[in-house]
Parts: C-alpha cells; sequence; structure tokens
C-alpha cells in the first residue's frame, strides 16, 4: 500500500489511527492498541502480496529465535554468525539469485537458470534492521523484547517499506511507553503537517519532474544522443526527482509515525546542501549510512588499521551500500563512484593547500563553489544510479563532462565564426541547446528554481526544530540552518497546510511508487 | 511550542480536528455534487461517456462543452489548449453519424480515433466517409478490438464493408492474437445496476482538485502559435520507437490477415487502415525503422492480398497544419478529414462500392 494512494489516506490511516486511539482509551494496558499496530502493519504490507507476509513472518521468527539464543549465550560467537548468514542468505536469494546466476553465466559460459523471484517489498530495509538487532543484542546494546513488540519493532507501517533503518533501542522504550498509548493532539497536529508537506513534495515534486526525466533519459534510452545541455537537464531532473521523492517518503513516514506518538530517527537532512561528499552521506539516507558504518566500514578496520586501508574499506563499504540499492551493475558502478569521491574527499582534506576560512567572504565563496562541487557530482552518479543499461549512462555522462561537443544555439553560429574562425567551432555545434526539443526551456528555470530552493531554504525539520520532529541519534549530524521562523499551530499555517493537502489530494490519481521501494 | 509565528492563536486540537474535518467534507460534499451533476468535472467527453454515459441508459448521451488535450495535463509549464466539442452518441452507445437508418452497409470500427476522440460528430472520420461515399457509415469506434462484439447488432445485418482503423503503435506482435469469434452483440451502453462513485477516480470530482485545475489548465504559458504541432508531445505518448523487429512485425502481419480472412469468409469485405502515432511524422523523435514502420505494414499487408490503406504521406504533408490535436494524442477534424477522404478515394476507385447502391437519406455535414 501506497502512502501516496487514496485507499491509504481514506481508509487504512483513518480506521488505524482511529481504532488505535480508541483502543488505547477503552483498555486498561497497552497490549491491545499494540497488536492492533502489529495487525495494521501486517495488513499494510500483505497488502501489497500476502504471500509475502509468510516471508516476512518467517524473517521475524527467525530472528526473534537467534536473538534469544544470542542472549542467552553471548560467549557463543557462533550463534551471532549464524544469525546474521541466516539474514544475508535470504536477501542473497530473493533479490541477488538472479544476478548472480546470470554473471555466472556470463563469466563461464555457462547456461544455469532459475525461476524469476518477485523481489519481496522492503526485504533490504527489513533484512538490515535485524541485522543489526542481532549484533546490537550480542554487544549488550539491545535487550530480549517481547514478541509482539518485537513484531511491531519490524513491521511498524511507517518506515517497514523504506525505512529509517531504525535500532531497537530507538523504539522500544516508545512502545514501551504508556504516552505512547494516549490521544495527543500536539504529536496529532505535528504529524499532520509533516505528512502533508512529504505528500505535497512527492506529488508536485517529485513527481512532476520526474516526466522530464524519464522523457529525457527514454530519449537516450531509445538511442538518441542528448546534447551538453540535455544530458545536464536530465541528470539534474533525475536529481530533484530522487531528492524529492525520497525526502517526501521520510516526511511521511516521520509525520506518520508522529500521529502515533512515535519519534523516528531523521534520516533525511538536506542532502544537497552539504559542502562535500562526506557531508553529503550524512544527510542522505541517514540511517543506512549510520549503518553502513556501524555495522560494516567499523568491523572492516574503519580508521584504525591505517590510511591505505581507511581508503579500502571505505570504497568496499559504499560497492556494498551501491548493490544494497540493487542487484544490477549500474548500481555498483553509483557505489563504487561515490566511494572513489568519499576517498578523494578524504585526501583532500588532508593534502589540500586550500582551506576552509573561518569567515569573511573567501570562505562564503569557498563553501559556495564546495555545495556546488558536491552538487554537480553527486548529480552524475545519479546517472548511473537511473539507468541500468550501462552503456547508455556512461554515453550520458561523457555528454555531460564535454567529450561529445557542446550544442549551442543555431543563432550564435555566425558570431562565434566572426569571433573564432570556422576552425574553432569544431569542438562547438549550432544545432540548439535542445535539439530534440522535449524540453522547454521553462523547465530549466523550473530546475533552477528548485536548485535554489534546496540551497537556500530550512528543510521541514528546520522549520519544526522548536517541536522535536525527529529524533537526532547522533552528536555529528549537522543541525540546520535554523529557521527564525518556527512552526507552531495557527490559522495561517492551518489555511496554508489545508491548501497543501487539497492540493496534493488534487494530484493523486497517477499514483507513482516511491523510488525506494524497489529496495 | 514556539510562539514567534502565529496569526491567531490556534490549539493543536483545533488544528488537528479543522484538518480532518476539512479534507474529509470536503471529499464528502464533493462525492455528492459529482453525483448530482458529473459534467462539469470532465475535461473532455471521453472518460465522461465512459465513466457516466456508458452506465446509463436513461442518459441523453451528449456532451456539448470544452475539450482539453490529454497529453498537456501532466505538466506544469505547458501550453493548455482548449476547444469546443459538440458529441452525441445514440441509444447502444455509438457515435452518430449523419445517416440514422436501421441498416448501415459500411462499419467502422476502432478505438479511440475511430470515436473521434476530441473532434465534433460532423468531423469524425465515419461522418465524412459517409459524406464522401454517399453510403450509410456506422461509426463503431470506441474501444479497440470490440468487434466480435458488434457483429451481431441487428443495425449491421446489412453491412457490407468493414475497415478496421488500428493506431500503429498498437500493431504489436499480440494484436489479434486469439482468432475472431462472433459474439453476442454487447451495446456500449446499458443500464448498470453495479456503477458507483467508487468506480470514478476520486480526484476527478474532488472539488480542489477542479479549482486547481482552473489555473493550471486555462494559463497560457506559451503562446499556440509558437509552440506549433510537434512540441514535446509527439513523443509525451511513448510510442515514439518501434520496439520489435522485422521478424516480430511479419507475426503482426499473419494474425492481421487470418483475421481478414476470417472476416471474408463470414460474408464481409474487410479493409485495415492504419493510423499512425504522431510522432512518426518529426525525425527527431523517432528513428529510421520507426518511421519505415507504417508504409511497411501497409505494403506488408498488400503483398498478402489484404485491402490495406496507408495514410501516412496524406499526414505528412499536411503535419504543419495540425493533423493531430495540439495537445492531444488524437487526430483533428484536418486529420479525420484526410484520412476518410483517402479510405473513400480507396473504396470507389477499388470498385469495393460498385455493388452497394447509395442511401437516399440526407446526408449532413
Amino acid at each position: 500500500m501506497l502512502f501516496n494512494s487514496y485507499i491509504f489516506l481514506f481508509l487504512f490511516l483513518p480506521v488505524c489511527a482511529g481504532v488505535f486511539f480508541a483502543l488505547s482509551a477503552a483498555a486498561k494496558s497497552h497490549r491491545a492498541p499494540l497488536y492492533w499496530l502489529v495487525f495494521s502493519s501486517l495488513v499494510f504490507y500483505g497488502y501489497w502480496n500476502p504471500v509475502y507476509l509468510y516471508l516476512i513472518g518467517f524473517s521475524i521468527t527467525s530472528n526473534y529465535f537467534f536473538a534469544a539464543l544470542i542472549a542467552r549465550y553471548r560467549q557463543h560467537y557462533f550463534l551471532l554468525v549464524a544469525g546474521v548468514t541466516f539474514n544475508l542468505a535470504l536477501i542473497a536469494y530473493f533479490k541477488y539469485a538472479y544476478f548472480m546466476v546470470d554473471n555466472v553465466n556470463q563469466i563461464a559460459s555457462t547456461s544455469y537458470s532459475i525461476d524469476a523471484i518477485v523481489l519481496p517489498l522492503a526485504i533490504s530495509f527489513f533484512t538490515f534492521q535485524q541485522i543489526a538487532y542481532l549484533v546490537d543484542v550480542h554487544k549488550r546494546r539491545a535487550e530480549r523484547c517481547d514478541f509482539a513488540e518485537y513484531v511491531l519493532f519490524v513491521t511498524f507501517f511507517p518506515q517497514l517499506i523504506a525505512g529509517p533503518i531504525v535500532h531497537h533501542r530507538e523504539m522500544m522504550p516508545q512502545f514501551q511507553r504508556p504516552a505512547t498509548y494516549r490521544l495527543d493532539f500536539d504529536n496529532l497536529s505535528i504529524g499532520l503537517t509533516i505528512f502533508f508537506l512529504g505528500l505535497f513534495k512527492k506529488v508536485a515534486l517529485a513527481d512532476t519532474v520526474a516526466i522530464y526525466a524519464d522523457s529525457l533519459f527514454g530519449l537516450a534510452e531509445s538511442g538518441t544522443p542528448l546534447s551538453f545541455f540535455e544530458a545536464w537537464a536530465a541528470a539534474t531532473a533525475y536529481s530533484f526527482e530522487i531528492y524529492f521523492d525520497f525526502s517526501a517518503y521520510s516526511d511521511m513516514a516521520v509525520g506518520l509515525a508522529r500521529m502515533l506518538n512515535i519519534k523516528l530517527p531523521i534520516n533525511f537532512n538536506s542532502p544537497y546542501k552539504a559542502t562535500n561528499i562526506v557531508e553529503f552521506w550524512r544527510c542522505w539516507h541517514m540511517t543506512l549510512s549510520r549503518f553502513l558504518r556501524d555495522y560494516l566500514y567499523v568491523p572492516l578496520g574503519g580508521n584504525r588499521k591505517g590510511k591505505l586501508r581507511r581508503y579500502l574499506n571505505l570504497l568496499l563499504t559504499m560497492l556494498i551500500g551501491g548493490l544494497w540499492h540493487g542487484a544490477a551493475w549500474n548500481f555498483v558502478l553509483w557505489g563504487g563512484l561515490h566511494g572513489c569521491y568519499l576517498v578523494c574527499n578524504h585526501v583532500w582534506r588532508r593534502w589540500s593547500p586550500l582551506r576552509e576560512r573561518k569567515a569573511g567572504i573567501r570562505r562564503f565563496v569557498y563553501r559556495w563553489v564546495c555545495r556546488a562541487a558536491t552538487f554537480g557530482l553527486v548529480t552524475i552518479a545519479w546517472v548511473y544510479f537511473r539507468e541500468t543499461d550501462v552503456s547508455v549512462a556512461t554515453r550520458i555522462v561523457e555528454t555531460m563532462l564535454g567529450f561529445h561537443g557542446i550544442s549551442l544555439s543555431v543563432s550564435l553560429q555566425p558570431n562565434f565564426v566572426a569571433l573564432f574562425g570556422t576552425h574553432a567551432t569544431g569542438y562547438l555545434q549550432f544545432s540548439g541547446i535542445f535539439p530534440s526539443a522535449d524540453l522547454h526551456p521553462s523547465f530549466v528555470l523550473y530546475l533552477l528554481v528548485l536548485l535554489i530552493a534546496v540551497w537556500l531554504m530550512p528543510n521541514v525539520y528546520d522549520w519544526m526544530a522548536s517541536v522535536d520532529p525527529v529524533l537526532l541519534p547522533d552528536s555529528s549530524i549537522r543541525s540546520g540552518t535554523s529557521s527564525s521562523i518556527q512552526w507552531r499551530p495557527s490559522a495561517l499555517v492551518f489555511i496554508a497546510i489545508l491548501l497543501i493537502a487539497f492540493y496534493s489530494l488534487s494530484e493523486l490519481g497517477n499514483e507513482r511508487e516511491f523510488l525506494y521501494f524497489q529496495f | 511550542m514556539n510562539e514567534s509565528f502565529s496569526i491567531f492563536n490556534f490549539s493543536s486540537k483545533a488544528y488537528v480536528l479543522g484538518l480532518v474535518a476539512g479534507i474529509y467534507a470536503t471529499a464528502m460534499i464533493s462525492a455528492i455534487a459529482f453525483y448530482w451533476f458529473p459534467e462539469p468535472f470532465y475535461f473532455r467527453p471521453w472518460e465522461y461517456f465512459d465513466e457516466i454515459v456508458f452506465h446509463n441508459a436513461e442518459h441523453t448521451g451528449e456532451w456539448r462543452g470544452n475539450s482539453k488535450g490529454n497529453l498537456s495535463r501532466g505538466y506544469l509549464f505547458r501550453y493548455q489548449q482548449s476547444w469546443r466539442t459538440e458529441v452525441s452518441v445514440n441509444a447502444d452507445g455509438f457515435r452518430m453519424t449523419p445517416c440514422s437508418l436501421d441498416e448501415y452497409p459500411i462499419l467502422v470500427v476502432g478505438a479511440s480515433h475511430t470515436f473521434g476522440s476530441g473532434i465534433s460528430d460532423h468531423e469524425s472520420i465515419a461522418w465524412v466517409l459517409s459524406n464522401e461515399t454517399g453510403r450509410a457509415v456506422f461509426n463503431g469506434g470506441r474501444r479497440a478490438f470490440y468487434l466480435p462484439k458488434l457483429l451481431a447488432n441487428p443495425a449491421l445485418i446489412q453491412t457490407r464493408i468493414i475497415i478496421e482503423f488500428v493506431a500503429d503503435d498498437l500493431i504489436t506482435p499480440t494484436i489479434f492474437a486469439d482468432p475472431l469469434e462472433v459474439e453476442p452483440y454487447s451495446p456500449l451502453r446499458q443500464h448498470d445496476p453495479s456503477w458507483s462513485l467508487l468506480r470514478v477516480p476520486f480526484k476527478r470530482y474532488f472539488i480542489p482538485a477542479k479549482l486547481f485545475r482552473i489555473f493550471r489548465v486555462d494559463t497560457p504559458y506559451f503562446s499556440p502559435a509558437s509552440y506549433g504541432y510537434d512540441g514535446a508531445y509527439a513523443r509525451g505518448h511513448g510510442a515514439y520507437v518501434v520496439a520489435f523487429s522485422p521478424g516480430d512485425s511479419a507475426i503482426s502481419l499473419m494474425n492481421i490477415e487470418r483475421r481478414a480472412r476470417k472476416i471474408e469468409s463470414l460474408g464481409y469485405r474487410y479493409v485495415f487502415v492504419p493510423i499512425p502515432n504522431r510522432s512518426r511524422y518529426y525525425n527527431s523523435y523517432t528513428n529510421a525503422y520507426s518511421q519505415s514502420y507504417h508504409p511497411l505494414i501497409v505494403a506488408g499487408l498488400q503483398q498478402r492480398g489484404v485491402h490495406a490503406i496507408s495514410v501516412y504521406d496524406e499526414l505528412e504533408r499536411r503535419k504543419r497544419d495540425g493533423v493531430h490535436l495540439q495537445t492531444d494524442t488524437h487526430i483533428s477534424a484536418l486529420g479525420a478529414n484526410l484520412i476518410a477522404g483517402k479510405v473513400a478515394s480507396y473504396l470507389l476507385e477499388s470498385g469495393l462500392l460498385t455493388d452497394i447502391p447509395r442511401h437516399s437519406c440526407a446526408l449532413g455535414g
């Protein structure tokens, strides 16, 4: 079930929240509303394909069993290894089996075949979440809990499908707290506001810009070469599509949970404001970055075994992070590219003669150049994330880097010839800035407006900082630009949110899945 | 909570209840308004007939109002064309033609192009064809491949010629894969006791959606004169590249030929007319194979002895004049006129009409 579907908004959500608060008010203990949330979450998941309820049920039961054994026999390390292996085997079969067989066939010229396996929704998320739980139990960072609470920890519907990847220690105290089971209008007002802002981002921004991104990438896939500016427009459009799509999902998840008196960890914090790649990864899919850091990079040795080893660890972590997103080489390349970016970033920090000034205009300029460069590098990498055909993606990236010349407006040709002669215009073509006519120049203006907005505007969490909308579990997280205008229920905000809700509901007809649902 | 941003004091409770009530009450009012007055909620007749008229045998079966293109509506920065259309259907739901009789010697079948989506009655292919040939033509256009459910229509007992129009992006290897078997007649328009609001998309009747459309649709961001007919919409339909091989096309041809033989064995003369997708005319949206696809299909069918008519050249010659609606996937009145003219010429020149007398009814137009 999609958050941006009518069945969710007009049936599931009101029934789920209504019954939850009714049970909370009527029941003496919190067990009944907790069971109801478990039931609702399973309905939410099963609505997509009921058969996979067996899979998630099997995964949850097995992990609960492993956790019990690990907690009881902590000295037996192999129990943890067995538990993690079990999870990896599950995800390997459902997500990577076809990819592995296909690659074996290509390398060894064999013809093994397996039946097509439908990727179970959210398997990457609930598997990683449970691996983290097993490790935390082994390290005494998490305690064993009641089975129903554990099921809710894994399946809690606001975060089940596409994160955030939550820690046991973040959720359990909230599930056990009596205040969670009381109707709280403050939390409802905060949750509704964040939810509708997220819905607006999805339908008004992500889905709108996606039309253009799809059109331009479709052109490239059909074999029509894009011009320099078209390639940049395509990549930038996709950058904004995935930005607003994931930001929207994260907001909606946070908002929904908050309506039910639960705070989720922050997962998205204006990543395009980052002035370097390290900072970008502290703000993009923050809970995945946290997982990769704590459960992969650090166990690999992190930065404790020398610089070269640190860079190798970074590269490996990002390659696996890329593969986590999908069983295809384009995701591996995307992860590898980001791994290289991170390595370069660390090398730059150590060796660069340029240092960030503490204040003044030079610091201002330096930071904005860094921000623009970071955005450009991230945008180039998104091409591999979007385009499954690596050769098409590479062609687009080559074009973006100017390897195939730059096409300018036809009207400029006489001026260039007059200035530089015909020999100087070989690299420049004059077939139009957007020769395929698929892109109206006004759309470029739209992209620029979006860019300025994501760079300069405070995000939802800045705007609502006074009501602590999310958990900030890591002290290294940039707190964002603290907005001077803070949210609070008022007539003006009420009207604005109502209009935003109306607009979002008006645009829901062509429901597009969230991009992160495929992972 | 911080008090720095407030016009009026609003409690959280009032805020929440206001939002919830505002959204659900508006949805309820919208549903009631739509239930009683559905027509203003539609932007073109196609959906109006599908969702309302065909489920209500008592409806007048008419649409008189402005239409807007189906291609432009998803875009924020696009010109939104608006034009008047007048559509009427008979008691069974079929588009009116100038000669309303009990029997029709010519039947045209197909989907939206044949129905005349976006154009008025007198501009449709069937109407013009009727005028050009002097024979009564039944417009059976509505749903693709509807022919098996149509042949037993009592008004078509005397039909001699069946002309099937198919958008060429539908000519895939799966076309007519199932052999044609005549089925009991099924009118498009019937009383549907199971009809309910749940069958209609919510945004169709959500009043705020309608209000937002006013701002979006009627804002001429760019003048139509500068926009032309080969703007981005030429590829918006997504059918600009033919993705199947010549081998796949041979399967399509075989299927069409089998259908032609079957129809001929039932005593009809069969004519097949592919309608080119609008992107076919514009080089920058397609590739050489896609551009050759239309002539390839027609030539292949003619080699197999099937009456197939190419309208490609006629449309190509006039593409700058707008053979398709500017912001819509469908052919314009000019396009329909050119297609009908070409088909009429073919019918007359090939002798397919010689034994079919002209009708005495007054042909309008």
